[in-house]
Parts: C-alpha cells; sequence; structure tokens
C-alpha cells in the first residue's frame, strides 16, 4: 500500500483546520492507501474538542507517524513516503516524498511572495487552491530575480499546475442555540477579529446607517478561541469600537456571539427565523467559508464584490425567458488599493500587493437595499442554495480533491527534475 | 456483588509533588489523602524543576493510581491535548501563580468543554485584583489558601465556585519534641547558656522576606537586651542571588558572636522540627506572604510566633479570639506592581513595631509563652489539620464531579454567550 504524509493543522479551529479535514476525507473515500498524519499547529487557533468517528480515524493516523518516525529515529533514516500532502501557507512546505501537493487557500490580496513561488521550484508537484482568486494570485504573479551564479535576471514564475477545488456543501444538521435578539431585522456576521476582515468599519457603518431603524448586527466573533479570556478581550475591543455611538441614541443594536460551537450551532445560525442576511465588509477572502456556509443554507448576502467568494456568489437566473449567470447578493463597489504597512507579513503579506476596500456610501446603501427589498435578495439566496447544493456536492468534490492530489499514478517518481533558482 | 466504582482521573498540573516546595508539599498531601479514599487515580505533570530524567514514574504505594510525568516549565498546550485525548481525565486539577497559567486558561474552551478545570489559588494581598477576573471566571471552581484570597475570589469573581482550603502540616512531624532533642538544639545555639532565648526564621531569602531588615533591627533588640541574651537562627541560603548578602550584613554589624546563626543544609522534616519545637519564638516579617508554611509548622510544634498581620499569616497568629503569638499591623500599605500585577499592596512593619515586640516577648514568662504555643498548636489541630485539610478536598472534588460533571456528563458549562455590546 502506497503511505501518504498529509501535514496540515487538521485539529485546529481554523479555516486550515477545515481544509485539512477536507483533504483528509477526501483521502479516506480513495481507501487504497496508508495516511501518515502529522498534526500542525495553526497561530494560536484553539482545537477541535469533540470526540467523533473522523477524530478518531485521525489520532490512529496520528499515532502512526508518531511510531513511524519513532522506526525512522532507531533506524537512523528519514521516513519515505510516496505521496506528500502539504496543507498551509507554500513557504511552510518542504519535499518529503515523490510526489508532493500542497493544499493552500493561497492570498487575499491580489498577489502571492516570492518565497511561495520559490516552492514551486523546489519539488512542489501541484498547488490546490479553493477558489479562482486564490489561483490568480499564483498564475498571475512574478518577481524579476536576479541569479547570482550566472548574473542574469530572470523571472520568476509559478512553475506547477494549480487547480482549484472549492470546499464542498455540508450535510449538518442545525442544533439551535437558545437566544432571543430583541431586534427584528438581523444581520450576520462570523469572523475572527483582524485587520483583513474590516470589522470595526462594518460595525461604524452598520450603526451609522440604521441608527433609527430596529435592526441588529449579530457578531460570532473572537480574537483567537472560545475561551473566557478571549471573550473579555473581544468585548473590550468590540466596547471600544462602538464608543463614538455611547452618547446618541441608536435604535440599532450590535450582539457579540462568543464562544466554541460545534459545526451544527454555527449552521443553525444561518437558518434561524430571526437572521435575515449576511454582512461582510472584508478587504478579501482566499474562499469565505462562513460565506460559503451562508449561501448553501440559504441565507442572502452582502459583501463586497472582489476576491474569493465570488465563485459561489454567482448562479443562473432566467431573464425574459434567457438563462443568464449573475451575481445574485447585494454587491458592495470598493477600491483596489494598497494593504496597510502594518499587516505586512514576511513572505505572506507582501509590500506593495492591494486588497479592496470596500466603499462606504456603497455598503451602506447595499445593507440599506437588502433591509428594504429583502424578497428580492431572500429570492436569490434560494436559488444561489439550490445551485450550490448541485454545483458543490460533497463526493463530486472529494472525487476531484482525490483526483488532484494523485494525477496519473504513473508520474508518481518521474517527476521533473528539481528547478532551483539561486538568488 | 457490588459493583465497583470507576476511579476519577485527575490531571495535576503544579510543582513536582516529590519535590520539598511549599506548593510540591501541598500538592503531595492532596494527591495522598485522596488516594487513601481509593476513589481517585492521578496523572501529574510535575515542573517548576530541572529534572534529570524525563521518564514517568510510577510512585509507590500507588503504582496504579499516581503518575508522575516531568516536565519543563508547567507542560504546554501540545501536551495538554494529548492527555486530553488519551488519558480522558476527569477534572484538571493545577496550583500556585495565575501567571503560569495564562496559557492554560487561553486554551480553556476546549477543555472545559468535557472536563472542569480545579484552580488551587494563592493571592497575597488586596487591592482587589480585577484583573485576574478573566483569569478567575475561567474556572469552573477556585480553592483559596487563605482568608485574604478568598475574599478577594469571591469579590473579584462572584459567579465562580470558591472553596477555602488552607494549607496543612503534617502534625505527626511537627508538633513538641523530647526534651533532649530539644536541648541539643538550644547547646548547639550556645553551649554555656542554653536558656538563653532563642528566635528562628526559615524563609527563602528573597527581597519580599525582608532578611536583611529583620538582622538590622534583630540588633537593635539586642542593643537593649544584651548580645549575650539571644540569638536568631536564620535557616536560608545566605548567597541566594535573589536575597541580600546576609553574611556581608552580619560582618558589618559585627553579629558573628552568636548573635545570628545561618542554618543553610537542607534537612528532612523531622530534623526541621526539632528545631521548631526548641526555639522559643518564630518570626516572620515578610512584606507579602500568601500563607507563610514556616509559621503553621511552628505552632504546631507548639512555638509561638511574631508576624506582620498580612496575607495567610495573620489567620495563624489569631483564631479572632486568642492570640499564638504577635501579630504586627503594618505601617505602610504602599501600592507596588509591575506588567503582569498592576497594583498590590506591598505591607511593611515598622522597626519600632519589631524591635517592641522581640521585647514584649522576650519579658513574657516562660509559661506565657508554653500556654500561647499550646493554644497554637490547638488552633493548628483545629482549622489547619491533615484531617480537615483531606476533608476539604474530599469535599471539594465531591462537588466538582456532582455539580460539574467530565465528558458525558459534562454539566453547567456554557460554552458559548450572547449580550448586547
Amino acid at each position: 500500500m502506497k503511505k501518504l504524509l498529509l501535514e496540515a493543522p487538521i485539529l485546529t479551529r481554523s479555516g486550515y483546520g477545515e481544509h485539512a479535514r477536507l483533504v483528509f476525507r477526501s483521502l479516506r473515500s480513495k481507501g487504497d492507501i496508508e495516511i501518515f498524519i502529522n498534526p500542525l499547529e495553526w497561530g494560536s487557533t484553539g482545537w477541535i474538542s469533540e470526540d467523533s468517528e473522523e477524530r478518531r480515524a485521525i489520532e490512529s493516523c496520528i499515532g502512526r507517524f508518531g511510531a513511524l518516525i519513532e522506526q525512522a529515529k532507531q533506524a537512523k533514516q528519514d521516513p519515505v513516503f510516496d505521496y506528500q500532502v502539504h496543507v498551509g501557507i507554500p513557504n511552510e512546505f518542504t519535499k518529503k516524498a515523490a510526489r508532493s501537493v500542497c493544499v493552500t487557500a493561497g492570498i487575499e490580496t491580489d498577489r502571492v511572495s516570492s518565497d511561495w513561488l520559490m516552492k514551486t521550484h523546489q519539488g512542489l508537484d501541484k498547488l490546490i487552491v479553493p477558489s479562482n482568486h486564490a489561483k490568480e494570485g499564483f498564475i498571475k504573479t512574478s518577481y524579476e530575480v536576479h541569479n547570482t551564479q550566472t548574473d542574469q535576471k530572470m523571472l520568476l514564475s509559478c512553475n506547477c499546475p494549480v487547480d482549484v477545488i472549492p470546499y464542498p456543501v455540508k450535510d449538518i444538521k442545525p442544533e439551535h442555540l437558545k437566544f432571543e435578539v430583541d431586534t427584528k431585522f438581523n444581520f450576520l456576521s462570523v469572523a475572527l477579529l483582524g485587520p483583513r476582515k474590516n470589522l470595526e468599519r462594518m460595525i461604524r457603518w452598520f450603526m451609522e446607517e440604521f441608527k433609527n431603524d430596529d435592526v441588529g448586527l449579530i457578531l460570532k466573533t473572537a480574537r483567537t478561541s472560545g475561551s473566557t479570556m478571549d471573550k473579555m478581550i473581544t468585548r473590550d475591543h468590540l466596547k471600544s469600537t462602538l464608543e463614538p455611538f455611547k452618547t446618541t441614541d441608536h435604535k440599532c443594536k450590535v450582539y457579540l456571539l462568543h464562544g466554541d460551537l460545534s459545526e451544527e450551532e454555527v449552521h443553525s445560525l444561518y437558518v434561524r427565523d430571526d437572521v435575515h442576511a449576511y454582512l461582510t465588509a472584508t478587504h478579501g477572502e482566499g474562499y469565505g467559508l462562513p460565506v460559503f456556509e451562508a449561501v448553501y443554507s440559504g441565507l442572502p448576502v452582502v459583501a463586497t464584490d472582489w476576491s474569493g467568494h465570488l465563485d459561489f456568489l454567482s448562479g443562473d437566473t432566467k431573464e425574459n425567458n434567457k438563462v443568464k449567470n449573475k451575481k445574485l447578493f447585494a454587491r458592495v463597489d470598493y477600491d483596489l488599493n494598497k494593504i496597510p504597512e502594518s499587516v505586512i507579513w514576511k513572505n505572506i503579506l507582501v509590500k506593495d500587493s492591494q486588497w479592496a476596500y470596500p466603499k462606504e456610501a456603497s455598503f451602506k446603501r447595499q445593507m440599506r437595499n437588502m433591509f428594504k427589498n429583502y424578497g428580492m435578495y431572500k429570492k436569490w439566496a434560494s436559488s444561489l442554495k439550490e445551485q450550490s447544493q448541485q454545483n458543490f456536492d460533497k463526493q463530486k468534490i472529494c472525487d476531484m480533491m482525490v483526483e488532484s492530489i494523485f494525477g496519473s499514478e504513473q508520474s508518481i517518481g518521474q517527476n521533473k527534475e528539481e528547478e532551483v533558482l539561486i538568488l | 456483588m457490588t459493583e465497583q466504582k470507576q476511579k476519577k482521573k485527575i490531571l495535576v498540573i503544579a510543582d513536582s509533588p516529590l519535590a520539598p516546595s511549599g506548593v510540591g508539599t501541598q500538592t503531595k498531601y492532596m494527591i495522598e489523602s485522596m488516594l487513601r479514599t481509593g476513589e481517585f487515580s492521578f496523572y501529574c505533570l510535575a515542573g517548576a524543576l530541572k529534572h534529570p530524567d524525563y521518564r514517568l514514574q510510577r510512585i509507590n504505594p500507588y503504582p496504579d493510581d499516581w503518575v508522575v510525568h516531568p516536565v519543563d516549565g508547567y507542560g504546554d498546550k501540545a501536551l495538554i491535548r494529548r492527555l486530553m485525548n488519551d488519558l480522558k481525565p476527569d477534572a484538571i486539577w493545577f496550583m500556585t501563580d495565575p501567571r503560569f497559567y495564562v496559557w492554560l486558561w487561553d486554551m480553556s474552551a476546549e477543555i472545559r468543554k468535557n472536563v472542569p478545570m480545579i484552580y488551587y489559588h494563592v493571592w497575597d494581598n488586596y487591592p482587589y485584583p480585577k484583573f485576574n477576573k478573566k483569569y478567575y471566571d475561567s474556572n469552573d471552581m477556585i480553592c483559596t489558601i487563605s482568608k485574604v484570597t478568598d475574599d478577594i475570589v469571591r469579590t473579584v469573581s462572584p459567579d465562580v465556585k470558591c472553596i477555602r482550603i488552607p494549607h496543612t502540616v503534617d502534625t505527626n512531624v511537627f508538633k513538641k519534641r523530647s526534651e533532649d532533642e530539644e536541648l541539643k538544639v538550644r547547646k548547639t545555639v550556645s553551649i554555656d547558656n542554653p536558656d538563653k532565648m532563642v528566635f528562628f526564621w526559615n524563609n527563602r531569602n528573597a527581597r519580599r522576606k525582608q532578611s536583611g531588615t529583620l538582622i538590622f533591627w534583630f540588633k537593635e533588640f539586642l542593643d537593649i537586651v544584651g548580645h549575650d541574651k539571644a540569638s536568631l537562627i536564620m535557616h536560608t541560603e545566605p548567597k541566594d542571588p535573589n536575597g541580600q548578602d546576609l553574611v556581608a550584613i552580619m560582618s558589618e554589624l559585627e553579629l558573628t558572636d552568636g548573635q545570628i546563626l545561618l542554618s543553610t543544609n537542607k534537612m528532612p522534616p523531622e530534623d526541621l522540627a526539632n528545631i521548631y519545637s526548641a526555639v522559643d519564638c518564630t518570626v516572620n516579617i515578610s512584606d507579602a506572604e500568601g500563607f507563610g508554611l514556616g509559621t503553621l509548622e511552628s505552632l504546631a510544634c507548639e512555638t509561638p510566633i511574631i508576624v506582620n498581620m498580612t496575607g495567610g499569616l495573620q489567620e495563624q497568629v489569631t483564631d479572632g479570639e486568642e492570640w499564638f503569638g504577635i501579630g504586627l499591623e503594618p505601617c505602610s500599605k504602599s501600592v507596588i506592581g509591575s506588567q503582569d500585577v498592576p497594583y498590590i499592596h506591598e505591607d511593611r512593619l515598622a522597626k519600632k513595631d519589631v524591635v517592641d515586640a522581640f521585647l514584649k516577648f522576650y519579658n513574657m514568662t516562660k509559661e506565657e509563652r508554653e500556654e500561647m504555643g499550646k493554644k497554637g498548636r490547638k488552633h493548628v489541630m483545629d482549622n489547619y489539620s491533615f484531617a480537615k485539610y483531606s476533608g476539604n478536598w474530599y469535599e471539594a472534588f465531591r462537588h466538582v464531579f456532582e455539580n460539574f460533571g467530565s465528558w458525558d456528563t459534562r454539566k453547567n458549562y456554557k460554552h458559548w454567550s450572547i449580550e448586547e455590546l
């Protein structure tokens, strides 16, 4: 049986954790490979605490990896794998198998770093990304580099195929949280605190737009985890954002929903009677998993009209007896501009890269449109829900993932020779 | 045939229970007393030591129920995750300064979904540390070691279950010793004058313990009564980098003729009990003290104490009616702090009060001192005995399992909240 090394933050409560579990499910469905899992951390995000059949299967693969490493230590040899799947950011990839694939969310801006591109010259056989936006970040980026050995200038660009494999629709039975909000119309937003999600500006615009309306914004957010400490820090941060609105009477309300919710509980948020639309003023998404969950649950969406989430926010509609593909959400106009200096992150978010800045007037107008013309948006959402169930069917996505990872079986061990650019 | 009850597995994170530190000793006492009930098993992450060997140790006579796992620091998230999955403990019990456990509370959402967290806590002083609320609220139960800590936790986090479990001493070891053993100690102090009054100080030589101050002020006392009339034994490390150079101070003050005696060797509890029992009085003028185990050991040996009325010391020297020595009110309560601890009182004693207390004690009759010592022992037996300590812990664990459960029976923990901002 072929041996596959899966290096991934598979037990973390993060987008990459979710991505890794999708890869694991796909690999399990193939059946004729032996999976070894090296469980990585993902920043300071928490780990899943549920005990389930899948968790036990993951643990078993982790145990198998530990035993193999121990054996290899005794034998003073590196363990040998036929395949390697690295789930995470490409600059953390090091080749460890005959065929190596990196599954990454890509970048939320308009370009990837030169380090990421270098990895495609260092033994990476394929990149798998969840959206066309993420793919473009790889294939449209290039850097002029200087080869110190030949003293020549060269163009560094992506040197391996990039496949787009989106997330699948999940069949989750919602488990409702027992709470009531006292506003009649409510927006929902699910995101961790951080500059890219643009939560603070979104909150301010919401407060200004709905000053005199019976409208709520339920924020399912946290700094990194569902801990009590995190709740207090998150609460303090959001309260300081809302401080300027304390002195005036506002009819609208912002609610903080915090905690370590199960998938069933998170999915219940999208189908509550008192939650009407999903709201995001994001600067950019590799995919936008919560937006996707909202879409396949039938919740209308207000979002920035740029980046990864556009892949699943369009659908076929009939207009004048013609079928047209149309964006079926409340689109927020934006300007594409450089990311702030403060978010530049070595080898990840590079200087001069750009992301979207949603326009205030457009954002406010689209929130208002959603509130006023809810019927139309709800109709769009129902259509998107139906189409996403077909387009992002779980089995279909898992099959695509397997096919993309393994490619042509004959090609194993016949990979192109490693190209190394010496910079 | 009766069905055997499943033992409750407790994951302990603290100083090594095999180490002689106060935290290690209290951890050991808790574990041993619970193991004796036959209802528990313990897996200890043994920290705060540089271990020569990191292999697991099974501790006799409970090799199946008491495992010690040496770790650096107090462990880390990865280890806790591994143990949560492999060991499936019914509760996590951890002890000592909150600053050591921020990482653990940071992952409390993962832990508390399945098992309760029990924190054995000490906080030395007021003002109420509201900055600790985020830590306190992260536990299912907080056990407090002193009346001061107890009041602090109940005020700062009134919603968290709180039980006071003061420290204990082994009263079978720390007790009045035979006259022969006492005489041996007294002769070491002064071969010619075994009736000389002897004071004892048993502490780490650290800044807050005021070791240098004590030497200076003890000299002023000797200047009044005569340098041959009393001695002070200091059981400590005089060159501790965290404290003052005590040898230099003794030399500077010319107290090298038996006025101050340094005891620097580590010794078993039995030998320490011989000293407590032989001396006339134990002193602690520390400006901050969570509990102060040394003075409790002294009282158990029927030796009265002179202490600063701060932290846990104040509940030892009096039960509110009787006095088991002399309690000195601080003359200043400055507010000190750091980046981690923004504010806390530092209770300083006045020189005059301390010197007067030495004089007062010196002028008491032997009978008065013995009477005080006997009452001190009774105070220990009534409030700080092993039996009381084990009973408290048994009750605390019973409460935890009945009210909070674990894994399939987990209850009274809400893993989410919603609030209007």
